[in-house]
This record gives structure tokens, sequence and C-alpha cells, in this order.
């Protein structure tokens, strides 16, 4: 995920500087005539290389510094700046006919990539509602779960679609997003009661989500009246979908609808790492005119 | 270059020889154990100090040594122009190289000795025959002193040779130079009685200037930049010390007694202890 790249590559040229420097316009001294010369170079030879190198060296850092290193996160945004979503998806044993799960699933798994900016959770549900995986960043994790799950994860026989509106409600709990979003999808009618249908809206309303429900199948396969009343009163909106196309339609209908802005205010998180070759430079600056000075008398 | 210095350094050498040296001993190398010709008895009057206790003792009478009354002295002076003799704190070493040519040449020829004078490189640069002619310190002194070492490198080996073909009789030689060089070897001089007379500075054996600076080496014209530290002036002075202790080892070994001079020291003080000490 982090990648790490320099910001300004450009400043490595000041390595081949210092070196061409070095080379064509040695430090201006004053010069005296001296007998032994030869010598005493020759005998300065090993230490002057050791200064060379450090010197060398802190150039190199301060390159290194200069061009400002950097760690490229993912975005990763702020949790009241985006959309948060919560998809509610029918796991029950009708959803294997006609193998409707697995075309939900692939288009779900399209609808997630698309929502990159945004907080998502996964409910499913069948005998019994469960949260698979609650708001997260993580699309990773919320993918490679749901190609994982199939049908009868939470039983075959019933459809307990109130309690999983309900549960998935609870997940925005304490949440700060302006934007929640839930997206209900179902081939059924509730048959497990064990939360009443208001008591379900109620929560819904309560923490300000608005319902998209999607109906699969043919007309009498759910309780089109009940779909369009959870819908109506959370100020979302009822589709039909009785082919692949139309789903897709929905799906790209709602991505539409509900598209956030957040692109706009890219928010990338950049971690700096220049400071440490720069203090580095900076210490070896230190001991590098600490050897030069040492010596000379004040 | 410092042919203006050359009347100066005559004046100044003359009123050394003909101040300094007063009475019976006029000569800086005046005296005994050189030119030794014969051996004869004792007769009363004699100097005893010239007894030969060799011979007295196995001849049971008492025999002295006699030296020359006239003797001539062959003196060689030799002047080793070398591109470091181109330096000096206090004064220039080739200044003060010329003075002590002057005050030795001066000496030798107030003592009516025969010198003859030679200024070597990796050639013979200039040779002046033997003379007793004062007139010629006109000529060798400002030809030491006028020569540019700048570009020169004493050959030593070469001005071995050199001094071995011009002193075909037994001399006495001065060898003035400042015997930088790792391969100097006098040994085929070793017949002759050699002074090996070594002119430094004081600042090129303790380059105590602690800072970054150029050097210039007068011979290839070349500036090394030098950092130069007491560390690395320490190790300088120790190879220094090193190859001049194998120097002095050499002469030692050949029994010629070198003679250091600095730039700041007065030449003819020096010079005058070696002698005294004959």
């Amino acid at each position: 995920m982090a990648e790490w790249s320099f910001e300004y590559p450009i400043a490595f040229v000041v390595i081949l500087l210092f070196l061409l420097l070095e080379r064509f316009a040695p430090a201006r001294v004053n010069s005296i005539v001296f007998p032994q010369a030869e010598l005493l170079k020759s005998l300065s030879k090993a230490s002057s290389n050791w200064l060379w190198l450090l010197r060398l060296l802190i150039f190199m850092l301060l390159a290194v510094a200069l061009s400002s290193p950097i760690k490229q996160n993912d975005m990763v945004l702020e949790s009241d700046k985006g959309y948060e979503i919560s998809l509610i998806l029918d796991a029950s044993g009708s959803m294997e006919q006609a193998d409707k799960f697995a075309i939900v699933k692939d288009i779900v798994l399209d609808f997630i990539d698309k929502r990159e900016h945004d907080k998502l959770a996964l409910t499913l549900f069948a005998d019994f509602a469960y949260v698979a995986v609650p708001l997260t960043f993580d699309k990773r994790s919320i993918k490679m779960l749901l190609e994982r799950v199939d049908v009868g994860v939470a039983g075959v026989q019933r459809t307990a679609l109130y309690e999983a509106l309900f549960m998935s409600s609870k997940l925005f709990k304490g949440s700060h997003s302006k934007h929640k979003i839930a997206i209900l999808l179902t081939d059924g009618i509730d048959n497990t009661s064990k939360v009443p249908l208001s008591v379900a809206i109620d929560s819904a309303k309560k923490h300000g989500i608005t319902l998209y429900v999607i109906g699969v199948g043919s007309r009498g396969d759910y309780d089109a009246r009940v779909l369009r009343r959870i819908a109506k009163e959370t100020g979302g909106e009822f589709y039909e979908a009785n082919s692949v196309k139309k789903l897709e339609q929905i799906y790209a209908e709602i991505d539409s609808l509900e598209k956030s802005d957040i692109e706009i205010k890219k928010y990338m998180q950049i971690d700096y790492f220049y400071q440490y070759p720069l203090a580095l430079a900076i210490l070896m600056l230190v001991i590098y005119v600490w050897l030069r000075r040492r010596n000379y008398a004040v | 270059m410092l042919e203006h210095k050359s009347q100066e350094i005559l004046i100044k050498s003359r009123r050394n020889i003909f101040t300094n040296i007063a009475g019976g001993n006029p000569s800086l190398f005046s005296g005994t154990g050189l030119d030794f010709s014969e051996l004869r008895e004792y007769n009363i009057g004699d100097d005893i100090r010239s007894i030969n206790w060799k011979v007295t003792a196995s001849q049971q009478t008492p025999y002295v040594n006699v030296f020359n009354e006239e003797r001539e002295l062959n003196i060689l002076c030799v002047f080793v122009l070398n591109s470091t003799i181109y330096f000096g704190t206090k004064r220039f070493k080739q200044e003060v190289m010329s003075e002590i040519l002057s005050l030795i040449s001066y000496s030798t020829l107030k003592n009516n000795d025969r010198l003859s004078t030679m200024i070597f490189s990796n050639k013979e640069e200039f040779y002046h025959p033997p003379t007793r002619s004062r007139g010629s310190l006109n000529i060798t002194i400002p030809a030491s002193l006028s020569l540019d070492p700048r570009d020169k490198k004493c050959d030593y080996k070469a001005m071995v040779e050199q001094i071995r073909k011009r002193s075909k009789k037994r001399s006495l030689i001065f060898i003035i130079g400042d015997f930088y060089g790792e391969d100097i070897d006098l040994s085929a001089l070793a017949r002759n009685e050699v002074y090996p007379i070594i002119v430094r500075d004081h600042f090129e054996q303790k380059p105590s200037l602690y800072t970054e600076i150029g050097l210039l080496d007068t011979y290839n014209n070349k500036v090394s930049n030098v950092n130069i530290t007491p560390s690395l002036v320490l190790k300088y002075e120790k190879v220094l010390q090193s190859r001049d202790a194998k120097l002095h080892e050499h002469f030692i070994s050949y029994g010629m007694r070198a003679v250091k001079i600095y730039t700041d020291e007065e030449p003819f003080v020096k010079l005058s202890a070696l002698f005294r000490r004959q």
C-alpha cells in the first residue's frame, strides 16, 4: 500500500555538482613555497581521504534530504467527510435460485470498487442477520469476505429482513458522517418477526439513514408494499430488479445519486522522511568541523 | 636572485675571519692532523704532544710526527644546488650556504691554501679550478648566489663521481647543501677528509602552520593543498628524523663529521666550533 518515492529527485544533481566542483574547482588557499611538499602531501593522504569521504557522505545525505523521500499512503479520509454505506444482502435459500446470489455478488463487488472513498459495511441475513464487516475503509477485506460467503451462511429457511435492517442501523451508532446510506437487497418476505417492521424503520430513521431497497426476482417474491414503505420513510428509493441488467442499472443509479464529492478534496497521506538524512548530515557536519578544527590553535 | 647579497656576505665573512680569529691561529682549520710527512727522532725542544707513542714504544727511543711545514692543503668546496634550497624563513638557505662558502673560502685563502669551488646540481653548474687568489671570491660567491635552484634536482651519485674526478689528490672537501634525499652515499669520498655541512630551516623541519594551505614544490611547480595538523607534523618530523639519523650514521661510519646549521644561526659560530674540536 505504502509507496516510497522522492518528491524532487532532481536534487540528486547536487552530488554530481559536488564531485564536479571538487574536481575542477578546488578550494583556493594561500600557498607557500615548501621544500618537502611531496613528502608532506603523501603523509597527509590517508587522513585527507577520510575527510573527503566524510564530505562526500554529508553531501549525499543532504541531497537525499533535499530530494525529500516520502512514503505515500492510500487516501485516508476523515470519517465525517465521506459516505458510510451499509450493504445488506439477502443470503437466504431462495437467492440460490437462478444463480441470483452469485450475480448480486458480482455487482456488489463492482459497486464496492466504485465507492473508493467511502466507508462500507456488510450485513448478511437469512435465518438470522449478522454483521459480516462493520463500517470500514478496508475494501479489501470486505471484498475478500464477500467473495467467500455463499448462500446458507446464515441458514436457508427464513428471511430475517427486519432484523438485518435493525442491526445494520445500529452500525451507524456513534457515526459523525452526514451521509449514511444502507442498500438493502432482498428477494423474500420477512418471516422471523424477531424485530417488528416499525422498530426497524424507526431505528434507521433515528440514525438518519437513507435506505435504498432493491427487490430482486419476480413481483410476488417480495413484499413490494413493505419495501416501498421502508424506502419512503427513510427518504430513499425502492427499486425492482427482475434482470441482471436492471440490477446493474440500479446500483449504477445509486452510485450516481450518492456521488461523493470527496474526490475534489483528495486527501493524500504523505509521510515525510527528509528530517532523518538531514539530521544525520548535520551531525556529520558537526563531526567534520570538529575534525577540521580540533587541531588548530584558536 | 640573491646577487645583491654577495658584497654583504663577503664583507661579513672577512670581518669574521680577520677579527675573530686573531693571533697565531689565523685559520678556521689550521693545526695538526692533516699533512703528515715523516717520523723522526725526538730532539730537545720538540713539542711533546707530537710524540708518536706507538713508534716510540716499539723502537724504545722517542719519535715525533713531523708535519709539512709548508703544507699545501687542497680544499674543495661543493655547493649543492637543489630546488629545496629555495626556501627560508629568517634567511634563504641558499644565502646561508653562500655565507658558509665564503667563510670557508676566506679562511682557506688567508691560510694560503689552494681552493677550488664546485657548484653541482644534476650536472656541474660551475667550477673554479684551484687557486690562491682572493679575487676568485668575487666570482665564486656571486655564482653561488645567482644560480636559480628552483628547477634543479641534485644527483648525489653524479656529484660524488664529479668530485672524484676533480680531486685527484687527497683533499679536504666541504659539501654544503641541505642533504634531502634518501640515497645519499658519500662512501666513495672516504679517502679524503669530508665535511658535510647541512643547512636547514627550522620551519621546514616543523611546519607548525596549522591550517589548510597550498604547498608549492618549486621543482615541478605544483601546488598541493595540504591540511596541516599537529598529528601530520608529528608524522612528518618522525620521517625526517629517521632519514637524518640514517644519514648521520652513514657519515659517522666513514669518519665524516657533519654539522647542521640552521638559517637563523650564525654560520661562523657553528663553523668555528666544528674546527676547534679538531
